[in-house]
């Protein structure tokens, strides 16, 4: 679901299809959403439109720094007790 | 160190021979030593590397409390100089729910005693840190919010 916000703006029925769900529990997810600060809902006609808000997902891309940093300490890691190896049996 | 769609890249450069550096990412023994969060330490290893060949880390924490881990699978195997895995988090029959990554190591010879490497961590789109790994991430935060939200609800 939060895949297909991410392309655009969309309709509670344009979220129901593809999941294979009623409109009222496609409903009932984005008002989940809604309330987790994911997703806004606009009003128009008769159609409610959501878009995918875009600042807590920023947030989630802090996951990729993360990785980054917890790859870069491990490499560093790595390298110390390795070259601590490498000392050890120059001896 | 770079970030790139949903890939992170680290290079770094290790004073060891190529076969030793390659042995620290195949020897359950070796990895415990060195992959693990800060404030964790790894405890069991196990290893099969050849394509389709399984392998598993074990954290604990200070205390020596588990603390979860990894498992992977090899996707692609050159000896020396190339690993390819389907990346999870948690211990063996664990696929991290759902969370799946892939993991490229490539090694490079660059003078006698002194290996490039080359770790490659993509398709994160869909693997937000779990567990013990995923402290203090906004997605940690996000998915907290989500669950007090349903918790909430529940009790309505």
């Amino acid at each position: 679901m939060v895949r297909q916000l991410s392309r655009g703006e969309c309709s509670v029925g344009d979220l129901a299809r593809p999941a294979e769900m009623s409109f009222a529990a496609a409903s009932k997810h984005v008002r989940v959403l809604e309330k987790a600060g994911l997703v806004n809902r606009r009003v128009a006609g008769r159609q409610h439109l959501c878009t995918l808000r875009a600042e807590p997902l920023r947030e989630a891309n802090e996951w990729l720094s993360f990785y980054e940093k917890f790859w870069s300490d491990n490499l560093d890691r790595l390298a110390r007790v390795l070259e601590a190896d490498m000392a050890k049996e120059k001896r | 160190m770079t970030i790139e769609g949903d890939s992170v890249q680290i290079v770094k450069n290790v004073k060891a021979p190529i076969e030793r550096v390659y042995r620290a990412f195949t020897d359950p023994d070796e990895l415990v030593r060195w992959m693990h969060p800060d404030q964790f330490r790894g405890i069991t290893a196990s290893n099969d590397p050849r394509v389709g060949g399984r392998g598993e880390l074990i954290h604990s924490d200070l205390d020596g409390k588990e603390a979860g881990g990894f498992n992977w699978e090899y996707l692609e195997i050159v000896e020396n100089r190339k690993l390819v895995m389907d990346w999870r988090f948690g211990g063996f029959g664990q696929d991290g729910e759902g969370r799946h990554s892939r993991m490229r190591i490539e090694l490079r010879e660059t003078g006698p005693g002194s290996t490039e490497v080359t770790l490659t961590h993509d398709r994160l789109g869909e693997a937000p840190p779990g567990g013990h790994m995923g402290v203090n991430t906004g997605w940690t935060q996000a998915l907290e919010s989500l669950g007090r939200h349903f918790e909430t609800e529940g009790e309505a």
